[in-house]
């Protein structure tokens, strides 16, 4: 497991994956805590965040958001978590 | 399974709503930096930002939700059969404040200010400034749903005002199996 996908420790570790979406004329992005990943449209092509934006945005495919977020929740069911670098390729 | 929860307004409201909250905008910044983990107050900074001086877009419509998988089994324990009555009450009528809720389901206030923060914690609910500085109860959500399988992006009713809260689907809150 990366340094970047260990969880932080607090409150908001609660047995949940939180998905918080926002979608209006400007876009729409899923942000994924708590390890803070974020899959954006703003400012250009599909791009998914490193965790608490540490590292470059990278490119992935393009999707609708209710897409994107029924692969991340597979993701974490199947996981119990979310692995950026396995999210990643899934996402690409 | 997932449980969701989504609010639909528009971008005039969106800004109203977060004025109420937060104050103007040197007050919204100055929140999100004293307060990095409240990671939905970001998004919507950015969102505030963007907006606030771009009246063009007010009447156009804006979505904010949240998405819940449990990941261990202890997650959804949270959601006891108290606990969804105040949601409940919550739903149907406005409260000034967390003692006029708790007076009102009976029960203590210090265990019902526990569950909100739960709930705001899941971002279920938030709380707002009301007068003399009390911290008023709201339901940040249109609509909560528990969801097993895919959540397809056409919802009934998906830009409907109505509130339509706690439908379920194929969801047993614990304890009353």
């Amino acid at each position: 497991m990366n340094e970047v996908d260990r969880l932080p420790r607090g409150r908001d570790l609660l047995g949940w994956i939180r998905l918080i979406q926002r979608r209006s004329p400007r876009g729409w992005s899923v942000m994924i805590t708590p390890q803070e990943i974020r899959i954006d449209n703003f400012h250009g092509p599909l791009h998914v965040h490193p965790p608490r934006d540490r590292g470059d945005p990278e490119p992935i495919r393009e999707r609708s958001m209710d897409a994107v977020r029924e692969i991340v929740r597979r993701h974490a069911e199947a996981r119990g978590t979310v692995r950026f670098e396995e999210l990643l390729e899934e996402l690409r | 399974m997932m449980i969701h929860v989504e609010q639909h307004l528009t971008v005039e409201a969106f800004l109203a709503a977060m004025r109420q909250r937060y104050g103007d905008l040197r007050g919204f910044r100055a929140y999100v930096r004293s307060h990095p983990r409240d990671v939905a107050a970001k998004l919507d900074l950015e969102d505030f930002e963007f907006y606030a001086d771009r009246p063009e877009f007010g009447a156009d419509g804006l979505e904010r939700a949240v998405s819940l998988i449990p990941v261990d089994d202890k997650a959804l324990s949270a959601f006891t059969k108290q606990r969804l009555a105040l949601l409940d009450t919550l739903a149907k009528a406005p409260f000034d404040s967390v003692r006029q809720l708790a007076r009102h389901l009976g029960r203590d206030v210090h265990n019902v200010h526990a569950d909100l923060r739960l709930f705001q914690e899941l971002g279920i609910v938030a709380f707002e400034r009301g007068p003399r500085n009390r911290r008023v109860p709201r339901l940040a959500a249109d609509a909560l749903r528990v969801v097993v399988g895919p959540l397809s992006g056409g919802l009934p009713g998906r830009h409907a005002r109505e509130r339509r809260i706690l439908e379920t689907e194929d969801f047993v809150p614990p304890g009353e199996t």
